[in-house]
């Protein structure tokens, strides 16, 4: 494992490395305020005529909504073909890998269901449902048999109504069991960390129903599957830079890419040397640095 | 040994003192009663058996739960139910010795049974969602909550989620579960998702461990024990469930009797009794509780 402290150190990953996938949180971006460096190491790397991809396991916005937030935020020349969203690879999965024919009950935000709809497929209602305590509540809930997928995204309004429906669907094996992402804790604001996301609600479902959900986004291969499908590129002359070492670095590893840790996300410096040795070998990046500024530092 | 009828419940009879019976699906599914329950409860009474109920049904108190036994015909006392809310209550005096108030997910009845055993709760029922993701950064949290408590809750959603994994990011926070049964029958055909599917969502979030109440968890063996001197070689555990009515009893040395009225099939068991080792196989099993009265 290498440290990258300043563009001197970083000489060695340019000249073997074609495509750059970004994770976004922590890594170019805390909530609405771009990290030190992020805009000058893409503007940097776009000069050096390198691929440069965003892949951000974020579901509640759409792809073309992500993308609006770079040029709000001052990234520049960044097309929205260079940005992944799970709520996109969800949507890209459902029409060409499982060529879904049906409906698709969704426990998502707005944003999810604009990419599922964009894919050409209809998505019951969102937003909140629950019980209101109606004698025969249960029995009366009506179950659509054209649904032939559940997918489980971050949704503010999940309920036990809403669980109680999707494992009402999901007794029907030919029902397609899909999760955007098993992340445990989405970052917020001031750098909070709000536990809560829909890696809870797909343990919730799995336990209830006995059955697996196909996870779409890092560490889940679905993902770079999609990316490579549109634009095809070199695995072994790419690297994942991301904050998360059980999302972002694994993925790396499984999807055979170089890895970059960054640590101005979740995780930190400090504890992250301290401990790195104890972790298994699909865990430890290849680089780190403590942010993008170094590939800019002279 | 399959019990066919009153014959072969004989020898279980004149060796037991203790029956424990499970309620949804050995003695009622919802509120409708399974044939034979009222008559086998009835006769081991009449036999001067000491009954007592343990059900790891958290949604109702034990005053709740003798309108209900009322209602359906079931002679029963106050003192004989052991219901996960009563046991809860209790660990949480005696064993814990718990002080400050708990963040509760569950129904009324489960509220009032820890508020009448001296247990501090907060409030139960909806707690809608509203407002951004931005907005929950700074939602109120209770700085009195010293403990958060997960039982059945149809009120669980995404807030209740966020405040419990909030409140349990202080390690001196407790964390109680009544339950791990990942479904719940109604009673009418329909199963619906039980509440160790809530503790599922809660533990993956807090990343913690709780401790469980109900069966086949020790806690709520401790508490029946606390009611009464009961001989765990006189007793007998009756469930429908091998992984928490037959555990329970295999953990704590009593016999056990799965009726196939419930959650288990006849396939299921044969698969279970089919293993080498396992501590979910019963010692007994039945179609359901008509065979202690039934006539050879």
């Amino acid at each position: 494992m290498n440290e990258l402290r300043c563009s001197s150190e970083w000489q060695e990953l340019l000249h073997s490395t074609d495509t750059y996938l970004f994770d976004c949180d922590g890594v170019v971006w805390q909530s609405v305020t771009p990290l030190p460096g992020a805009i000058e190491a893409i503007c940097c790397l776009q000069k050096l005529g390198k691929q440069i991809y965003f892949v951000t396991n974020k579901n509640t916005q759409s792809r073309i909504d992500t993308f609006y937030k770079f040029s709000k935020l001052g990234f520049t020349n960044i097309a929205i073909e260079n940005v992944y969203t799970s709520s996109y690879a969800t949507a890209h999965y459902l029409k060409h890998v499982l060529k879904l024919t049906g409906k698709v009950y969704l426990m998502g935000e707005a944003g999810m269901k604009t990419e599922i709809e964009n894919a050409g497929f209809t998505c019951l209602d969102i937003g909140p449902d629950t019980m209101t305590g109606e004698p025969g509540e249960i029995e009366n809930i009506h179950i659509d048999p054209e649904v032939q997928a559940v997918v489980v995204a971050t949704d503010y309004h999940f309920s036990y109504k809403k669980l109680v429906k999707a494992f009402f669907y999901l007794k029907n094996p030919a029902c397609h069991y899909i999760g955007t992402s098993e992340d445990r804790v989405i970052p917020v604001g001031n750098g909070t960390i709000i536990p809560g996301a829909t890696g809870s609600f797909i343990q919730a479902i799995n336990y209830s129903t006995g059955r697996t959900a196909t996870v779409i986004g890092k560490p889940y291969l679905p993902f770079i599957n999609c990316i490579e499908s549109e634009f095809p590129f070199e695995r072994s002359r790419a690297v994942m830079i991301g904050d998360n070492l059980n999302s972002d670095i694994l993925f790396a590893k499984r999807a055979g890419l170089k890895s970059l840790l960054i640590l101005t996300g979740v995780t930190k410096r400090a504890e992250f040397l301290a401990g790195y040795k104890d972790l298994p070998d699909n865990l430890i990046p290849d680089f780190f640095s403590d942010s993008l500024c170094s590939l800019t530092t002279q | 040994m399959e019990l066919l009828n009153g014959k072969d419940w004989e020898l279980l009879i004149s060796n037991i003192d203790n029956f424990l019976f499970d309620c949804d699906g050995v003695l009622w599914e919802g509120n409708t009663i399974i044939p034979g329950g009222v008559e086998a409860i009835t006769y081991l009474k009449s036999r001067n058996k000491r009954i007592f109920f343990v059900t790891n049904n958290s949604t109702k108190s034990r005053v709740e739960y003798v309108k209900k036994f009322t209602t359906l015909g079931y002679p029963v006392e106050f003192e004989q139910i052991i219901c996960t809310a009563f046991a809860t209550g209790y660990y949480m005096k005696n064993v814990l010795n718990f002080e400050g108030k708990a963040y509760l997910m569950g129904r009324p009845g489960f509220k009032q049974e820890l508020n009448e055993l001296g247990i501090n709760t907060s409030k139960v029922g909806p707690d809608l969602t509203s407002g951004e993701l931005d907005a929950w950064s700074s939602i109120p949290l209770d700085p009195d909550i010293t403990g958060v408590i997960v039982g059945f809750d149809e009120y669980f959603n995404y807030k209740k989620m966020t405040l419990a994994a909030t409140y349990l990011s202080d390690p001196n926070c407790k964390f109680i579960a009544t339950n791990e049964d990942n479904i719940l029958p109604t009673g009418t055909k329909v199963i619906l998702p039980g509440s160790g599917s809530l503790l599922e969502a809660v533990k993956f979030v807090s990343q913690r461990e709780p401790v469980v109440i109900g069966k086949p968890h020790s806690p709520i063996f401790e508490c029946l024990k606390s009611m009464a001197n009961i001989d765990q070689d006189r007793t007998v555990m009756v469930g429908d469930r091998l992984g928490t009515d037959i555990a329970f009893g295999n953990r704590n040395g009593l016999k056990t009797v799965l009726t196939l009225s419930g959650v288990t099939s006849r396939e299921q068991l044969d698969k279970e009794l089919a293993k080498p080792a396992s501590e979910c196989k019963p010692k007994f099993y039945t179609n359901s509780l008509q065979t202690l009265t039934k006539e050879m």
